[in-house]
């Protein structure tokens, strides 16, 4: 029971995001890199050692691969619809068509030309 | 082959890993511009005074004793306190002793005695006395016996990140170099 409701979640969780979760991921990333920047730098100048800043924007980092890596709930929300695939094989048939079309006048033209030589 | 997407969470790992450089890359611009406020406002003077304690070497280089280049050992004195030159951005100090001293041949001469590398701020406070030198006082000719040496005290700033700065201090008792060649023992081995 367990193992199958495991490899659930992690299907679940490494399925890729929609647009509107990927915009809050980025924003998400961006905020909690530049505080733990600014923190550190802070923190760093009362010590006078920068590689307490660099250490900060690591665990800043570290904690955003948590939050935003894996595909959460909180990422899904707009439905995407995407087109039927049987609409998709009509319009590309319906483009094939066309090139073919285009492609035999071609080569009726070239034929004509040959025959005037 | 294998399933390839267009966006995954490889991607999302690779986006986060670009951020986080291109911040460290911006805070440590804010690190090299730092460096400004410390030459304005801090106090950067440094205690130093170094002199030389005995020459206990002196004699002629070379096969030929008629013909080489005089050359010196001698031993100093070293007294520092550079605690006021370490800041955040100061990776490690470059400190350098010389020699300085005219002759008729060339009118300056300085020739390194001794260095030592500071990284932190327990190496930064040395008082040391009778330490030999790393490197033989050599001239370029025959000129040191009489000569009037005074010692200097250099150093090296290199930061993290930003500009190098390069100082000296010239140290407070000249001395005269005796006017007769020393036979000298083997080098007496260094304090620090």
């Amino acid at each position: 029971f367990f193992r199958s409701n495991m490899s659930a979640i992690l299907k679940n969780l490494t399925a890729p995001m929609d647009f509107e979760g990927q915009r809050k991921a980025e924003m998400l990333i961006h905020i909690i890199i530049s505080t733990c920047g600014v923190v550190g730098i802070v923190f760093g100048w009362f010590q006078q050692e920068y590689s307490k800043c660099i250490y900060t924007i690591f665990a800043g980092m570290f904690l955003c691969s948590l939050l935003v890596v894996p595909n959460w709930p909180y990422y899904k929300g707009t439905q995407m619809k995407w087109v039927d695939d049987a609409l998709v094989d009509k319009y590309w048939d319906a483009l094939a068509e066309k090139e073919d079309g285009k492609e035999g006048k071609e080569e009726k033209e070239e034929e004509k030309k040959k025959r005037k030589k | 082959m294998g399933e390839r997407r267009m966006y995954s969470m490889v991607q999302r790992l690779n986006t986060l890993s670009t951020i986080t450089v291109t911040n460290v890359a911006a805070f440590t611009c804010v690190l090299a511009l730092s460096t400004f406020y410390f030459h304005l406002n801090v106090d950067m003077e440094p205690h130093v005074d170094v002199k030389i304690n005995a020459v206990h070497k002196f004699g002629r280089l070379g096969v030929n004793r008629y013909y080489g280049n005089e050359e010196a050992h001698v031993t100093l004195d070293l007294d520092a306190d550079l605690r006021p030159l370490l800041h955040w951005n100061v990776k490690q100090l470059f400190v350098f002793v010389s020699a300085s001293y005219t002759t008729k041949l060339h009118k300056t001469s300085e020739v390194v005695l001794w260095d030592f590398i500071i990284s932190s701020k327990e190496q930064a406070q040395f008082y040391f006395q009778g330490v030999t030198n790393k490197y033989p006082l050599v001239d370029k000719g025959k000129n040191l016996r009489n000569a009037n040496i005074t010692l200097k005290f250099h150093w090296n700033t290199m930061p993290h990140s930003g500009l190098l700065f390069f100082h000296s201090k010239a140290g407070s008792s000249p001395m005269t170099f005796p006017s007769k060649y020393i036979q000298g023992n083997p080098d007496p081995v260094p304090s620090y």
